[in-house]
Parts: structure tokens; C-alpha cells; sequence
């Protein structure tokens, strides 16, 4: 999957070259949508500046195959705020009101594939807030995970392990 | 993190294609989200699937709440069960302990020990809880890869009395210090400098502090970056403030306002004032007066409606 991937950004990447127009970067959605940034900004996504210092800055349309152009100025945006730095929690919470559990994971993903660090950090703490005292069902849903334990084993793995489901603030079942 | 390549393939179609790409995440991002959850979440995780049943043991954080355990009993066998159970070979970066009250002697020694034989890669460090200090400070002193250190300490939770920050306190790294309830105390000359070991410190935080026989506080760095003061003792006078690199200043405070000779100031952007109770007296004015003439290169000034009213 790696290497399919990378050689699909060089073929697009080397026939897209343009000189002169180095001011900006051109990122370009899975579903080919460009948009245009500062170099500042691809600065805080290290996949994408990482691309660009291989290429000397010759190359300055990255493709993101994996970031729809739904996701994409969000990221942007928080890219933005942080190199002005105003991320405050003000912000985070404006920020993330405006997103479903859907979109959480989705931007997640595309910031694990950017690299960026801060974004990455503060959306792990969303998916943490949002499974914290959840039952055992919805966290299963919510990762795609398959139960592949049977009820005999899970029922004794949850007595071996008393201790963390006794006495500690419960699952809401009702949640669910 | 390292950046690892994921298997995304397409999407935004409906529910049922997107639904496991989650949990296709490698281990280490999967660690990452679970470092996020307070400890008891995070090891009830290992019911959700086989993959999941150890994968807590190897988280690199520990955050650790009295406040979620129904009784202290049951705090304490939690707490012991994680660190026997925890993978060691593990790297632990953060722990973060709070316990309302005093803890007993036996749980502190095994925290401590634990914090201890994992102190080479230990980068935050959060305690809250009355115990023995010495040992506290003993085993806080010993973890020199810290970057962050937040310490709301006593020795019993019946004695108000502050504790006293020691001189000796060499980390290195440090470049958060968070610091409640605590006493600086003063050399010859009336002046207590307790942060000078700290040469990279970019955020200071102290609350509810008191000065001890000094008259004046002085805080100067050139790293700090941002700088928090909330209700601490008015039994001082005078802060001494030399920060080039100072962005952001808070100050909140109840009764008095500290007379503040700030030099050096000349990065500051943002300076929020708060105050409840400032006895509308004069003097405090003139201080607030003196304060915004220091500061005169800022950006944004809040100042809630009470204080201006001295």
C-alpha cells in the first residue's frame, strides 16, 4: 500500500510542475479538489513538507489521495490557528462542536497521515472523551472492532479483571 | 509518533465501509488515542476484542484519580493491580496521581518506587496528594528526563500549612511547572528566586503560593513564555519580573494586588486581569496604574469590571 501510494504522488506530482507559481502550495483532495496554501502552512503538516524538501521545492502540488476535500479546510483551518497561535480551548471547543463522531475519526486519520502533531493530539483526546463511560458495545462500533472473544471468555476475563469493572465508575449501557 | 502509512482506501460512502478503519490503525496509534483515557477506561478495554485484551498493559500513560474509585480500597487495588500487570519493558512518559486526602504510607512507597525504576523516560509528572514529602520530592528529583511537573503536595491534608519548595530541585528539561500550595523562601537579601535552576521553562503556573522571608518574588527567565498567577498570598509585596520571551500573563487574585516591577517585558502580547474582592483602595490602583504602564506593548488587555473598579 506504501509504495503504490508513493508512486502515485510522483507521476502526478512530476506532471504537474510548475515554477512559477512556488509562492503557494496546491494540496489536492482524494476527490481532486485543490486548494491553496501558504508554505507556512504545509510546514505544520510534515508528510507534506517532507515531500516538498525531497524535491528541493521543485514540486509544489502535493496529491493527498486519503483527505477528501470535506475534511481538508478543517485541517487547514487548524493549521491556520496554530501558526497564529490561537489555539485556545475556546477554539477547540467552537472546533469540534461542528463535527460528528464520523468526521472526528475521519480527521484523525488524515492528520495520522499529515503528521500533524498538535492536531493529532487533540483529536485523541476527543475520541477518548467521547468513549470514556461508554459501554463495551458502543466503543466496538465506534473503533470497527469485531468481538471475537466468546461470551465464556469475556465473562472470565471480566472476573479476572474484577478490579477494573467493580467499585469504578460504571459503563452507561443506555448510551448505547 | 512516527509517521505510518495507513490503509484509508475511500470513503465518505456510508457507515458500513468506514466502519473498521479504526481499529486497522497500527498498535501505537491505537496506544496513542488510549493514553488520552484515565486509566481504569483504558484497561477496560481489554473486553473488546483479543487483540484488545493486553494492549493496556502497554500504554505509556497512567492517569490515576481517587475521585472515579468508589472507596479508597478499591483505589488502592486498582492501583496496585496496574502497576504488577503493566507490561515493564514499556516506557512510561506520563503519570498523573490525585488523591483527595492523604494517601497511606504503603501505596506512596509503591507509586513512588514504580515512578522511580521508570524515571528515565518519564516526561510529564502530575502529583496531587499528601504523603511524606521528603520522600516526594526524593523520587520527583530522581526523574531527569522530565519536561512537565505539576505538584499539589502536603503531608496531611489536615495541616493547611504550605509546603516548602526545596532549593535543590534540578531538572534539566523542565519546560511546564505547575505549582499549588506552596511556600518559596527567601535568601539574604529578602529575595526569593525559586526558579532559576529551570533554564528552559516556557510555562509557570503557581497557586495559592506564599513567599517566606522575603518581601519580594522574583521570577526571571528568559524561556517563559507563559506565566499563570492565581491567589496567592498577599503576605508579600513586591514581584520582581524580568521575562523578554513573556507572551501571555494571567493574574487572578482576591483581596490585593501585587505590586509588579516588570522589565524586559517586551513580547507581551495578552494580559488578563482578574479579581473579586480587590479592596477599591487607592494604592491598588495605583499598582494596576504601574502594572499597564509595564506592559505597554500589548495586544489584548482584559481586566474584569471589579478590578477596575479599585
Amino acid at each position: 500500500m506504501a509504495e503504490e501510494v508513493s508512486s502515485q504522488m510522483n507521476s502526478l506530482s512530476i506532471s504537474e510542475t510548475n515554477p512559477s507559481s512556488s509562492a503557494t502550495i496546491s494540496l489536492v483532495s482524494g476527490d481532486d479538489i485543490v486548494f491553496k496554501v501558504e508554505p507556512t502552512i504545509a510546514k505544520e503538516m510534515e508528510t507534506v513538507q517532507s515531500f516538498i524538501d525531497e524535491t528541493d521545492g521543485k514540486i509544489t502540488t502535493i496529491p493527498l489521495p486519503n483527505i477528501s476535500s470535506h475534511d481538508l479546510p478543517y485541517v487547514i483551518e487548524y493549521c491556520e490557528k496554530s501558526i497564529a497561535g490561537k489555539i485556545t480551548k475556546e477554539f477547540e471547543a467552537e472546533f469540534v462542536k461542528k463535527l460528528n463522531n464520523e468526521e472526528v475519526k475521519e480527521l484523525f486519520l488524515a492528520a495520522n497521515y499529515l503528521n500533524i502533531k498538535k492536531l493529532l493530539d487533540f483529536l485523541s483526546q476527543v475520541i477518548a472523551d467521547r468513549i470514556a463511560n461508554k459501554s463495551v458495545e458502543y466503543v466496538r462500533r465506534y473503533f470497527g472492532i469485531e468481538n471475537d472473544f466468546t461470551p465464556e471468555e469475556e465473562a472470565k476475563l471480566r472476573e479476572e479483571l474484577a478490579w477494573t469493572f467493580t467499585g469504578v465508575d460504571p459503563d452507561d449501557e443506555d448510551e448505547n | 509518533m512516527a509517521w505510518i502509512q495507513t490503509n484509508m482506501g475511500r470513503r465518505r460512502v456510508d457507515g458500513d465501509q468506514n466502519k473498521d478503519r479504526l481499529s486497522d490503525l497500527p498498535e501505537c496509534i491505537i496506544l496513542h488515542i488510549l493514553s488520552f483515557l484515565r486509566t481504569p477506561h483504558a484497561v477496560q478495554t481489554c473486553v473488546l476484542s483479543t487483540r484488545w485484551k493486553h494492549l493496556w498493559k502497554r500504554i505509556p500513560t497512567l492517569n490515576l484519580n481517587s475521585f472515579q474509585f468508589r472507596t479508597l480500597k478499591i483505589f488502592s487495588v486498582f492501583m496496585s493491580k496496574v502497576l504488577s500487570l503493566r507490561d515493564p519493558s514499556t516506557a512510561l512518559h506520563t503519570f498523573n496521581i490525585s488523591r483527595r486526602g492523604d494517601i497511606e504510607p504503603r501505596l506512596l512507597k509503591k507509586f513512588l518506587n514504580y515512578v522511580y525504576f521508570h524515571n528515565i523516560h518519564l516526561q510529564e509528572l502530575v502529583i496531587s496528594l499528601h504523603g511524606d514529602i521528603g520522600l516526594i520530592f526524593s523520587c520527583v528529583s530522581s526523574c531527569r528526563a522530565l519536561t512537565s511537573l505539576k505538584l499539589s503536595v502536603g503531608p496531611t491534608w489536615r495541616d493547611p500549612k504550605k509546603t516548602l519548595f526545596p532549593k535543590s530541585l534540578n531538572l534539566p528539561l523542565l519546560t511546564s511547572l505547575d505549582l499549588e500550595d506552596f511556600a518559596f523562601c527567601g535568601d539574604e537579601s529578602g529575595c526569593a528566586e525559586p526558579f532559576l535552576e529551570f533554564t528552559k521553562l516556557n510555562s509557570l503556573v503557581i497557586r495559592s503560593c506564599k513567599v517566606i522571608d522575603a518581601q519580594i518574588l522574583n521570577i526571571s527567565s528568559e524561556t517563559l513564555v507563559n506565566l499563570d498567577m492565581q491567589n496567592n498570598s498577599s503576605l508579600f509585596a513586591k514581584i520582581k519580573l524580568y521575562a523578554p520571551s513573556l507572551c501571555a500573563f494571567n493574574y487572578a487574585g482576591s483581596h490585593h494586588i501585587h505590586n509588579i516591577r516588570g522589565c524586559g517585558l517586551s513580547s507581551i502580547k495578552q494580559v488578563n486581569i482578574e479579581s473579586v474582592h480587590f479592596s477599591a483602595s487607592q494604592e491598588d490602583a495605583l499598582v494596576l496604574f504601574s502594572w499597564l504602564l509595564d506592559f505597554a506593548n500589548i495586544e489584548s488587555l482584559t481586566v474584569t469590571s471589579t478590578a477596575l473598579q479599585v
